[in-house]
């Protein structure tokens, strides 16, 4: 199973997901860019010369410069026109003599820098034009291949994409991992038990749980424990807890866990016992019975592998819905998340941070839904990888 | 069986709302009352946009200041109109929190700072004069009554404050008088129900000549006693008001429909979209299939609710945009279960047999193939339903879904989580709805798979 075809299994693997993510980014970026409004709408305050440089570090703007040194006499464009070629752009003064400058090729102007009376040095920039759609494109695109994802425009160019990445994704993947580990030990548990005990008040009452695990949103889960365990119970700290958007102690990270963790506990549950249910039927069990070994043997020796396989099938997905559904959960909690950049960002036309959020979101999902395949492929030697 | 009578139920109500408001709650969703916000389930209000006479023929004495048989010109209108003010001071802002203006005439009793405000008005608390009365209401009443008196009048302070005070007692607003007849259970304290119940026939005053045009019928501009039609009756806020004293029975009605409405509509986008996808890439198979196949494979990688996000953002958030967005991203699941399908049923012999009659490719796939399809499809959708419900709140919880003045459970719960600790019953009740009926729907999307799908076991 190991040797050179598996080799090439998991090289066919891991293109098929650079694909995905390859259409992951362009698929936003069409989204982002084709939207009305643009980053620097807001920054009337800022002077032209700071956003300019801005778009440019971002790939939105170029630098129009002239070839020699002189005093401008006059600028003949604005802020958003449409330039042709062959158009005056500005006027230099060199020695007296009137030098106009020509527009090379078509274009629209983003922002004006110079003003008349300025001393222009050549190739110093006079004007900013607007990068063109694929060009903006191509040049994000080569950036990211190199794994340079950028400067946020909220920070002003201050902070990088991945500075940002670096400090809330530690919080939301801990939050994930302790969801994670209740979903599977609550939900495989009782699944395992429902199965075992099929049709009995076990087994139907289990099943209702998870129905309701998995009926109940977040966005009433969240509030209602926070109610009851915060508000009325007051069994957890609420200052300093989930009010402060703090991520320190048990006392505020076990209800956003719980939260998170409980509706997938319900999947995993019915799941299970769907495995159960098949498993128990096999002759193997009947063997393992007939041999007299103790039901805990059983189950968990040899029932257990062949139980949770489809839990494990679902772990991919789940795992994807766990980083989404966390952003409900994180904003219920304040928990000082990646989250945070998920609509913030998108909504202030943060155009390199959500990028840099949704391709790491998109990679995330690929590399997990690979592992699971794998697993899969590990866990029931029968299945076949192609 | 319970689940499906619930999903109905939420139907019914949803669909209904129109009626339900009109009949039912009495209030429309958007329909505001300021100076009830926050109050908990019971409360009672005279609704604006629905407002009905309870037909009693006794409040027209109370309202025929001059006893000439109609209510109606100006004076009267007037006094009617202050008289509504009085009570809504009286009440909504009074109970000793206000600063009360001092006079010399007052008794040092009344000024001595009242007991906390326990929204009940006791007789000691209840003002002697219009100066013992919440400030903004003391000068309004101030300025309109010194209008009515000759300018020399006017400039004599004291005079006129004697006069003002002397119109006010003439509203019929002496203190014991007053008291003793809004106080019905005669305990000695006024409640803000007992105030409401005196105060509703004044209330249509606040108009002026508006109410006065409603039960109008010679168009006289005058009430006569045969065209009076009572006091306008109280309805009561169910499950209680929200921050901006809105009827939340009636949001929760209304948050049905448009939630229910929503989740079809996306359903329906999504079954349109992943029927045909499955069903030509099942049919046409080799290199087709194969393309549209790779296509669903790359978008299942997509963080959907991402591009929901997206989505909305960039085009805006309207209602439309959020069920095209709901179901752009719901159909790769149904596109995957039609084409399995598709493919098993394309080597059965009516297939074959229509291929041979010279049927065209397009009407075998649609007339011949997809009908057979039916049953899945169907669980499929069923199940769609609740995830889209829940989907929907999620992104009104995030804001990014339906917005204000509509109502939806999302956004309802949004408010509700606000105002938890005070208002408990703004999280509970739409936590509930929104609960229940995923759940229900849940459990009939299972049903109806047991059901259609005789290989599965009934276990």
């Amino acid at each position: 199973m190991w040797g050179a075809p598996m080799i090439a299994i998991i090289a066919r693997r891991l293109f098929s997901a650079l694909v995905v993510v390859f259409c992951v980014f362009t698929i936003s970026f069409l989204i982002m860019r084709s939207a009305p409004g643009s980053p620097f709408d807001a920054d009337k305050a800022l002077p032209a010369a700071v956003v300019a440089n801005q778009a440019v570090v971002t790939g939105m703007a170029e630098p129009i410069s002239g070839a020699h040194t002189g005093m401008v006499s006059e600028v003949r464009v604005e802020k958003n026109d449409s330039v042709r070629a062959g158009q005056v752009l500005w006027v230099l003064e060199i020695h007296g003599e009137s030098v106009p400058i020509n527009a090379e090729e078509d274009f629209e102007v983003f922002r004006v820098v110079a003003k008349p009376g300025d001393r222009l040095a050549a190739g110093q920039a006079a004007l900013y034009r607007k990068t063109g759609f694929f060009r903006q494109y191509i040049t994000s695109l080569l950036s990211y291949a190199h794994f340079d994802f950028g400067t946020t425009f909220d920070s002003q160019g201050q902070r990088t994409v991945l500075e940002n990445i670096k400090e809330t994704l530690p919080v939301s993947a801990e939050l994930g991992c302790y969801a994670l580990f209740i979903a599977l030990l609550v939900g495989v548990t009782a699944g395992m038990f429902a199965g075992w005990k099929h049709n009995t008040i076990l087994d139907h009452t289990v099943m209702s749980f998870s129905m309701l695990g998995i009926s109940i949103p977040s966005i009433v889960l969240g509030p209602v424990l926070i109610f009851v365990f915060i508000i009325w119970l007051q069994w957890l700290p609420a200052h300093g807890g989930w009010e402060s958007g703090l991520w320190t102690g048990w006392g505020q990270k076990i209800l956003p866990s719980l939260t998170l963790g409980l509706a997938y506990a319900g999947v995993f549950a019915r799941l299970t016992r769907g495995g159960m249910l098949d498993v128990v039927r096999q002759d193997f069990i009947r063997t393992a019975r007939a041999k007299g070994l103790s039901n805990g043997t059983i189950i968990w020796r040899h029932a257990f592998r062949g139980a949770i396989v489809p839990s494990v099938t679902f772990l991919g997905p789940a795992v994807a819905h766990l980083l989404v559904g966390s952003v409900v959960v994180e904003t219920v909690f304040n928990v000082p998340g990646i989250s945070k950049y998920f609509v913030e960002s998108a909504l202030n036309r943060d155009y390199p941070m959500v990028m840099g959020v949704v391709v790491l979101y998109s990679t995330l999902l690929v590399l997990f839904n690979l592992l699971v395949d794998f697993a899969y492929a590990f866990l029931d030697p029968r299945v076949i990888l192609d | 069986m319970a689940g499906l009578t619930l999903v109905v139920l939420m139907a019914v109500l949803g669909y209904g709302e129109p009626l339900i408001e009109r009949y039912v709650t009495h209030f429309s969703y958007e329909e505001q009352h300021p100076e009830f916000a926050l109050q908990p389930p019971g409360t009672q209000d005279i609704s604006r946009d629905y407002s009905s006479f309870d037909g009693e023929g006794s409040h027209f004495d109370a309202l025929d200041r001059n006893g000439d048989g109609f209510i109606g010109g100006d004076r009267e209108l007037r006094d009617l109109y202050w008289i509504d003010r009085f009570f809504m001071f009286l009440f909504d802002d009074y109970d000793g929190v206000l600063p009360l203006i001092p006079s010399a005439s007052a008794p040092k009793a009344v000024l001595k700072p009242i007991v906390a405000a326990d929204n009940r008005i006791s007789f000691d608390e209840f003002p002697v004069g219009f100066r013992h009365l919440n400030a903004q209401f003391s000068a309004e009443f101030f300025d309109h009554s010194a209008d009515r008196f000759a300018l020399a009048v006017q400039q004599d302070t004291s005079r006129l404050e004697g006069l003002v005070e002397e119109r006010f007692r003439a509203l019929g607003l002496r203190r014991a008088d007053v008291f003793s007849r809004i106080d019905r259970d005669d305990d000695k304290n006024l409640t803000q129900d007992e105030v409401n119940e005196y105060r509703r026939c004044f209330r249509p005053f606040e108009k002026g000549a508006e109410a006065v045009a409603t039960m109008d019928v010679d168009g006289d501009g005058r009430i006569a006693r045969h065209e009076f039609l009572g006091a306008p009756e109280l309805h009561t806020f169910f499950l209680g008001t929200d921050h901006l004293g809105r009827d939340v029975l009636t949001r929760l009605v209304y948050g049905a429909r448009l939630s229910i409405t929503i989740a079809l509509l996306a359903t329906a986008v999504s079954f349109f979209i992943g029927v045909t996808w499955g069903a030509i890439a099942g049919y046409y198979g080799g290199r087709v299939d194969n393309i549209m196949m790779r296509t669903v494979d790359v978008m299942y990688g997509l963080p959907f609710l991402f591009i929901v996000v997206l989505l909305m953002v960039v085009f805006g958030r309207s209602t439309i945009n959020l069920f095209i967005a709901l179901g752009a991203v719901q159909w790769l699941t149904m596109s995957r279960v039609v084409r399995g399908q598709i493919i098993t049923l394309k080597e059965r012999e009516f297939v074959e047999a229509a291929e041979v009659m010279g049927v065209s490719r397009m009407r075998i796939v649609f007339r011949h193939l997809l009908p057979n399809t039916v049953g899945p499809v169907i669980v499929y959708s069923t199940l769609m339903v609740p995830a889209i419900i829940l989907e929907e709140a999620f992104l009104s919880f995030l804001g990014l879904g339906v917005q204000p003045p509509h109502a939806s459970w999302g956004l309802m719960i949004t408010e509700g989580v606000q105002v938890m600790e005070t208002a408990g019953w703004l999280l509970l009740y739409p936590s509930i709805f929104l609960g229940l009926t995923l759940f229900s729907m849940n459990m009939v999307g299972d049903g109806i798979r047991d059901a259609l799908d005789p290989q599965l076991e009934r276990d």
